[in-house]
């Protein structure tokens, strides 16, 4: 491919700088992965690991707002915005890990699973992830801009916790050693998410939730 | 799979307005489909031939079980055309054996019998509803008409007039390009946005082409009117008889289209193959695909207008689009407005800073961007106000928007509004409407006249309304329900 070619892809693709920042964070799951901690893993640790998993299993399902957002944006802000809105969006997860890493730990993956699986067929589940699109228009510049794109992320965050609080409950007490959990439920979220008419997949994904929680449960 | 060999002797289906010229208000053709419109009103809604399943294949109330058979119009995408197509067809297919059942059907009506369309854009009185839609009973005097409903725009029942700018085709039928891809801020040319299966925004970037925004959108709801007419929203417009008219045109005026140098349908297997599911007469499950209704004939129909004839008439002043979907750089934001606005049915201007591109827009040999387009983004609203509005760059101050012609760049018009903010229904691709509209011939001739301010656009948003009889005041019309507009912006590309 030629320099060019690179760089027209990227004019019509600038959320693939945060592809790459989900892929970054796969990456260092996957080789931290090879060395888990012992449960004794100090909080902070976790929370780092937090962050890194939030990055990495909620990223990839927003990457189509992302495009539109930032193709709407004025050029030298399309990447700002990038920033500022994912920023927002994973600060409220890691708000949401503050309080459940505190939690989860007692609580066990399988029955954990079993509820996000029961969490899947409810209307509320839904009518939350349909939330999730509604994004409203940015300002095109200046500190204007700077904070709606920020309350944007935010709203797009607390309306993606409601959506999915049951399955990062379970993935708050698997820890972010648990990859294959992980891979699983980015999927999960990811396709509810991107996928046209996507309320089809509440069997599908129900049962996938539950077959996990009865291998967690084993 | 289906046949897709030309049919030898094809159904005409004929221009209602041309029918009622021949044959006044009641010709057979026009009583055949009333009688049959009323046949069907009477069936169950389980029944895939009767009226409301027909209106519920479109689409259904918020909150009604959908399946693979209902709720499932295309808007927004440039399957928009060839969905249509096929329900017209199997819509025809039912009409026409109720019709051969019927004994007070004559046996040439019988046979002959094909959808009419309601050319608007004829000039005359044929913007007006055709008389057999707003009579209270047929021919007899007695029996009520299946074709008449009061939920409609009140000038237009009156016998009133759709606005010249609600129904002209001459902006849609210049488009050079039947799709492109769904990148915000450009045009998506004459059909639609390139998506994957798209009933209302499904698909992130889904638009609208030209011809569904005008006149199909804008016809919508103007025949709708400000009361929440049948027209004006996805679940109820089928339920008015001029629906299948209306479409009718459309599928008319995509004929006409491609009969213009250079026009072609995509190619695409993302167009061409995309199974939509159906139910026949017999209410027999039925999947079908563009590539089989490419040709009507081969579907046993055409249109009675030579398409040259008309093509003469639409290509009237139109300017020179481009043929190609514009180049692989996305179109670039110059400017927009720092505030949502909300329309109320009065005239607003806006005023937009516009700034100097900084990406790929510099490229240009010109120095000049190639395109220019206005982009009128997240529009939202509770239900479909019933009026359009007409949208102009840099209209003077002392010019009348209604002799304006030259300012106006396309309409604002609202059908599908009432599913923006559904949040009962799937819609990743995003909850508002979204419309573009090229200015790039507008911002060059201002420009070689001087009259073109590279720092500032000013865009105005004027309601268009059908017009009242000749020589009656127009009936109080409300505002309607408000419609909130996000962000206008201006692109570069």
């Amino acid at each position: 491919m030629t320099a060019l070619a690179l760089r027209r892809v990227t004019w019509s693709h600038p959320e693939l700088t945060a592809a790459g920042v989900a892929a970054a964070a796969w990456t260092l799951l996957l080789v931290h992965a090879q060395h888990p901690h012992g449960p004794g893993e100090a909080y902070l640790a976790n929370l780092s690991g937090w962050i890194v998993m939030v990055t990495a299993m909620m990223v990839p399902g927003a990457l189509a707002d992302v495009r539109l957002l930032a193709l709407s944006s004025m050029w030298h802000r399309r990447q700002r915005t990038i920033a500022l809105f994912l920023g927002s969006y994973v600060c409220m997860w890691v708000a949401f890990g503050i309080v459940a890493i505190g939690l989860a730990p007692a609580a066990s993956v399988g029955v954990l699973l079993v509820i996000a699986a029961a969490w899947e067929l409810t209307p509320w589940k839904w009518r939350a992830v349909r939330r999730c699109h509604l994004i409203e228009t940015l300002p095109p510049r200046g500190a204007r801009a700077d904070s709606a794109c920020a309350r944007a992320g935010l709203r797009y965050g607390w309306r993606c916790i409601v959506s999915c609080w049951p399955p990062m409950l379970a993935m708050a007490a698997a820890g972010h050693q648990a990859v294959a959990l992980m891979a699983l439920l980015t999927v999960v979220v990811a396709a509810e998410k991107i996928v046209v008419r996507s309320a089809r997949l509440r069997a599908p994904a129900a049962a996938a939730l539950a077959a996990a929680a009865l291998l967690a449960l084993a | 799979m289906r046949e897709t060999q030309r049919v030898a002797d094809p159904l005409i289906r004929r221009d209602a307005w041309g029918l009622e010229e021949e044959g006044g208000t009641w010709h057979p053709i026009m009583e055949a489909y009333a009688l049959a419109v009323g046949v069907m009103q009477g069936r169950p809604r389980d029944d895939a031939t009767s009226w409301t399943y027909q209106a519920a294949v479109h689409g259904v109330a918020s909150g009604e079980p959908v399946d693979d058979f209902v709720d499932q119009c295309q808007h927004n995408t440039w399957h928009f055309l060839p969905w249509h197509r096929i329900y017209l067809h199997l819509f025809e297919r039912i009409v026409r054996q109720i019709l051969s059942e019927l004994d007070e059907v004559s046996e040439d009506v019988e046979t002959g019998w094909a959808l009419p369309y309601w050319n608007y854009d004829r000039g005359g009185d044929t913007a007006a509803l055709p008389t057999a839609f707003r009579e209270a009973t047929l021919s007899d005097g007695q029996t009520p008409n299946p074709l008449f409903t009061d939920l409609r725009d009140p000038n237009l029942l009156a016998g009133g007039q759709l606005h010249p700018l609600q129904v002209t085709s001459q902006q849609a039928l210049a488009e050079g390009f039947f799709s492109s891809d769904p990148v915000p801020g450009g045009t998506v040319g004459f059909g639609g946005a390139e998506t994957g299966w798209n009933h209302f925004r499904e698909n992130p970037g889904a638009a609208p082409g030209a011809l569904e925004q005008t006149p199909h959108n804008v016809v919508h709801g103007a025949v709708g009117g400000p009361f929440g007419g049948l027209m004006g929203a996805f679940d109820t417009a089928p339920l008015d008889p001029i629906f299948w008219l209306h479409h009718s045109n459309i599928d008319r005026l995509w004929v006409v289209w491609l009969g213009q140098d250079g026009r072609e349908n995509p190619t695409g297997s993302g167009w061409t193959d995309l199974d939509f599911d159906f139910k026949d007469e017999t209410g027999t499950g039925v999947r079908m695909r563009a590539s089989q209704v490419l040709d009507p004939a081969t579907l046993g129909y055409e249109y009675e207008e030579p398409a040259a004839r008309l093509l003469a008439a639409g290509a009237q002043g139109g300017s020179a689009m481009p043929t190609e979907p514009p180049a692989d750089r996305p179109p670039e934001l110059v400017g927009a407005t720092e505030e949502p606005l909300t329309l109320t049915g009065e005239q607003q201007d806006v005023q937009i800073p516009v700034g100097q591109p900084t990406g790929p827009s510099l490229l240009s040999d010109s120095g000049e961007p190639e395109r220019v387009f206005v982009n009128v983004e997240g529009i939202e609203g509770d239900a479909n106000p019933g009026l359009s509005y007409a949208v102009y760059v840099n209209l003077p101050d002392d010019q009348d928007p209604n002799t304006a012609e030259r300012y106006h760049v396309g309409n604002l018009s609202f059908f599908g509004i009432e599913r923006a903010r559904d949040t009962e229904r799937d819609h990743p691709g995003g909850h508002g409407l979204r419309y573009a509209f090229d200015i790039t011939d507008l911002a060059r001739a201002l420009r070689e006249e001087g009259r073109w301010d590279p720092d500032e656009l000013r865009i105005t948003f004027s309601p268009i309304r059908p017009l009242p009889p000749e020589g009656r005041e127009a009936a109080p019309e409300p505002a309607g329900p408000p419609v909130k507009i996000g962000r206008v912006g201006i692109y570069f590309q």
